[in-house]
């Protein structure tokens, strides 16, 4: 027996052989194919911090590097899965370094860094996370600005801003107004707020009401927007697609065919979306429209807002004028289906129908009768054929009834909600998808502005939504702002009201199993420092829930805010994981 | 003169041991240490990074694993790599596929061979299963020449090979492989993707003083390398059952990274 010796020193000094090596890599895995350059380095995914919290001069504020958290002891760096729930790497520092790095992670998709700083407990008490995004060997070099805050808080979301004296700064993230003239206010309630593939959130529409409605009243609007606008995790700006970058111009193509608050806004695929109906005229009362319209903010300019046409050329309408309405897309026939809602004599005229949009060939049928007329019903499809409509109100009181159109455009009595409600939300719950199952959240319970904190859940077909006794929130919550949490699938319920006034609390319906007779428990989770009631929740790409728009007060008065809120949910990619070597 | 054993790292020959290699990147590299009896050391190492000296010692006669005569040596993965890449091969292929499956202690190998069919790139995959040999050879995918349906077709790839580790399609065995013409190199372009500094003013700033913002991204002054050589086919087949990982396999060319570094500053 023999022994050997080596003794390893690395170089770094170029190497050779390179094109002829290459060729053995690409043909041998796919997956390699790369025109990176053979500079040696690996690549660098470059991420600073800013964040919200207190500034180490005793106040509150935006901060460059990480804010001055209480007891913050350590950063846990992951970069993550997030969809698939894997952790390709993850280091721990201690927060004095201010900087670190985790070497040797693995390319993929769809990848996300967390940073989370831990106490001296190792208890997290801020999270930040970079939006998704794609790392390959084509790739030399990534950066990305993250944005770090205390769990469960809302915090403004920054963006880089050039004040007056032309110094950058961090300032909070407001619509953009470059193609809007004059004094208008975009802050609005009743816009879209939909995704693209990318996390990007599409704002569309919407308005701002005078304050003071009642529930059920269709209020007026001091402003109603005609514009679209896109929100970028990545850089916290808000766009409008109708602004030409380069040149500052405006296309007027690019915007809604007219002002409209409170459209059906519905994604039919390849990131584009259908804006139907919704009301416009702004000062006075506002009016049905029978509008369609597609949006898709990646086409060439000019031609992101296009009305739907008939194969004659011929601008398609609704049949019948409506706002409030639901809509959903029906895979069957590649259709969107739009149900009930507001017609033109105003907000008592609930109307029990629905229509049918064809997008292949843009003709509507219908309109079709409805089991009841509905406002402020939901709508979500299941199987790509049924569309399951549920609660609402109408002439007659709150309902808890609930329909299923189906793909031969009749409608069927479905299950009946254990609380009639209107003004609420569904969640189509992610672990039971091959269930179809549908919670139902909140909502007004009376048109005084009662609302309930009960949520329920059924099953399409099932005749019978199931509650419980604890399965409530901590207050009653009508029209909440919800989203459903990407790696824990727990549901986020912000604000509402109930008895007319605004709730600024958080519920977290933290997932638990679905076969157990407490499916969710009921978590708080933190308080919003100022209402936003009627605001737009949604998961931005980086997995935090982004507040939209929203009533509440601002300055001195009260009205629709014209900017985003973070919440900062945490919601890791769980220590169960898998985790790659 | 006693015989000397001869070291080789990632299949490329190092000389007699002992020896002082200082070409060496940063990462996980397979060391193979060859007697002149047939006493094979072969082990996984991980060297550290710039100007961290690490001996490692071996004994021959009682190492990690075997490599038999006819595949064994530094030329093993080359030599395996340099098969596929003519697009034929047959029962040739058994060995080497064996002995990169004894150094690694994986349970297959993938891998796929890409070549130019006229005006497009048909990618040919392949599952190998060292328990028992067989070769499975699965559907081919097209990729149009600008490759822009690639991720499309990767994902088609990738799902395709997972169910065939999951379970081997025994009825598309083959032994004697022959492709179109000769593999090329595939390049694909990638968008740049790099945070662009505002040059526009969104809206005038109203508040209180801020923190001012930072300036671009540090430029980080890479002083590391990463590299993966012989274990990529394992770790491609890993991370397709994993889902959606893309992993460098090289042969032998010491400039490459198997990830990217991630730097952060707070």
């Amino acid at each position: 027996m023999r022994a050997g010796h080596l003794a390893l020193t690395p170089s770094f000094r170029g190497r050779s052989r390179k094109n002829e090596t290459h060729q053995t890599a690409y043909n041998f895995a796919l997956l390699a194919a790369s025109c990176r350059s053979d500079s040696g380095e690996p690549p660098v995914l470059a991420v600073d911090v800013f964040g919200y919290g207190p500034d180490y001069a005793g106040g509150v504020g935006f901060v460059q590097g990480l804010p001055g958290f209480a007891n913050a002891n350590g950063v846990q760096i992951s970069l993550v899965q997030p969809l698939d729930k894997k952790i390709l790497g993850q280091e721990v520092f201690p927060v004095a370094e201010g900087t670190g790095k985790v070497p040797e992670v693995t390319y993929g998709d769809r990848l996300r860094l967390d940073f989370d700083v831990t106490d001296t407990n190792g208890s997290i008490v801020a999270t930040g996370s970079s939006p998704m995004f794609d790392f390959d060997p084509d790739l030399e070099r990534l950066t990305f600005r993250i944005q770090v805050g205390a769990n469960n808080t809302f915090s403004p979301y920054g963006s880089v801003v050039r004040d007056a004296s032309g110094e950058r700064r961090y300032a909070q993230s407001r619509y953009d107004y470059r193609g809007t003239s004059g004094s208008r206010w975009l802050g609005s309630i009743g816009h879209g707020a939909v995704t693209l593939s990318d996390g990007t959130i599409v704002i569309i529409g919407g308005g701002d009401p005078i304050p003071g409605f009642a529930t059920t009243a269709l209020p007026d609007f001091r402003f109603i927007n005609n514009t679209v606008q896109t929100f970028e995790v990545r850089t916290g700006y808000f766009t409008d697609i109708s602004v030409d970058d380069a040149s500052g111009t405006v296309n007027p193509e690019d915007k809604l065919f007219q002002p409209t608050v409170w459209p059906s806004v519905t994604p039919i695929g390849n990131d584009r979306f259908l804006v139907t109906g919704g009301f416009t005229g702004e000062g006075g009362r506002p009016i049905a429209t029978d509008t369609i319209q597609i949006v898709d903010v990646k086409a060439p300019a000019t031609q992101r807002v296009q009305r739907l046409r008939k194969a004659d050329g011929s601008f398609a309408q609704l049949k019948i004028a409506r706002g409030r309405h639901a809509a959903a897309f029906r895979g069957a026939d590649n259709s969107v289906v739009v149900i009930g809602g507001l017609g033109v004599v105003g907000e008592n005229d609930v109307l029990d129908s629905f229509e049918v949009i064809k997008l292949d060939t843009g003709e509507v049928s219908g309109p079709f009768t409805m089991q009841s007329a509905r406002v402020e019903a939901t709508a979500t499809a299941f199987d790509g054929s049924k569309i399951w409509v549920v609660g609402g109100r109408n002439q007659d009181g709150v309902l808890a009834t609930s329909e299923v159109i189906s793909a031969d455009n009749t409608s069927a009595a479905d299950a009946t909600l254990r609380t009639a409600r209107f003004g609420h939300a569904v969640v189509r719950l992610t672990p039971g998808l091959t269930g179809n199952l549908l919670m139902v959240i909140g909502g007004y319970v009376d048109a005084d502005g009662n609302a309930t904190g009960n949520f329920e859940i059924g099953g399409l077909g099932r005749g019978v939504f199931q509650s419980g006794s604890d399965w409530e929130m901590s207050v009653g919550r009508g029209r909440p702002s919800v989203a459903e949490l990407v790696s824990s699938n727990d549901i986020i319920v912000i604000g509402g009201r109930d008895a007319n006034a605004d709730q600024k609390s958080v519920d977290r319906l933290k997932y638990v199993d679905l076969n157990l007779a407490t499916p969710y428990t009921v978590q708080g989770g933190g308080n919003l420092t100022d209402a936003r009631y009627m605001a737009t929740a949604t998961v931005g790409a980086n997995g935090k829930v982004f507040l939209i728009g929203g009533i509440g007060p601002i300055a001195d008065g009260v009205a629709a805010a014209d900017s985003a809120l973070i919440y900062n949910a945490l919601d890791p990619v769980s220590s169960g994981a898998q985790i790659v070597e | 003169m006693f015989p000397t054993p001869r070291s080789s790292i990632d299949g490329v020959d190092k000389g007699a041991a002992p020896v002082t290699v200082t070409d060496v990147a940063f990462g996980t590299h397979y060391l193979v240490v060859r007697g002149p009896n047939g006493g094979v050391w072969a082990e996984k190492i991980r060297v550290r990074g710039k100007g961290k000296a690490q001996d490692f010692k071996v004994e021959l006669g009682q190492g990690k694993t075997s490599v038999s005569e006819s595949t064994g040596g530094a030329g093993v993965y080359s030599d395996l790599l340099a098969s596929v890449k003519t697009g034929r091969w047959g029962a040739d292929l058994q060995p080497y596929l064996k002995e990169l499956g004894t150094q690694t202690g994986a349970e297959f190998v993938v891998w796929v061979v890409m070549f130019k069919d006229g005006s497009k790139y048909v990618a040919a995959p392949f599952v190998h299963r060292l328990s028992d040999g067989l070769t499975v050879g699965l559907a081919k995918a097209d990729f149009n020449i600008e490759l822009s349906n690639l991720r499309v077709g990767v994902a088609a790839l990738s799902k395709s090979m997972v169910d065939a580790v999951a379970s081997p399609p025994e009825d598309k065995a083959v032994v004697d492989v022959e492709l179109g013409p000769e593999p090329v190199v595939v390049v694909a372009k990638k968008p740049d993707t790099t945070v662009k500094e505002p040059e526009v003013v969104k809206e005038p700033y109203v508040g209180e003083p801020l923190q001012p913002p930072p300036d671009a991204p540090p430029s980080e002054e890479i002083s590391t390398w990463t590299y993966i050589a012989a274990g990529g086919a394992v770790i491609v087949a890993g991370a397709l059952v994993a889902g959606g990982i893309y992993l460098l396999s090289d042969s032998g060319n010491e400039s490459r990274a198997s990830g990217f570094d991630a730097i952060v500053s707070w």
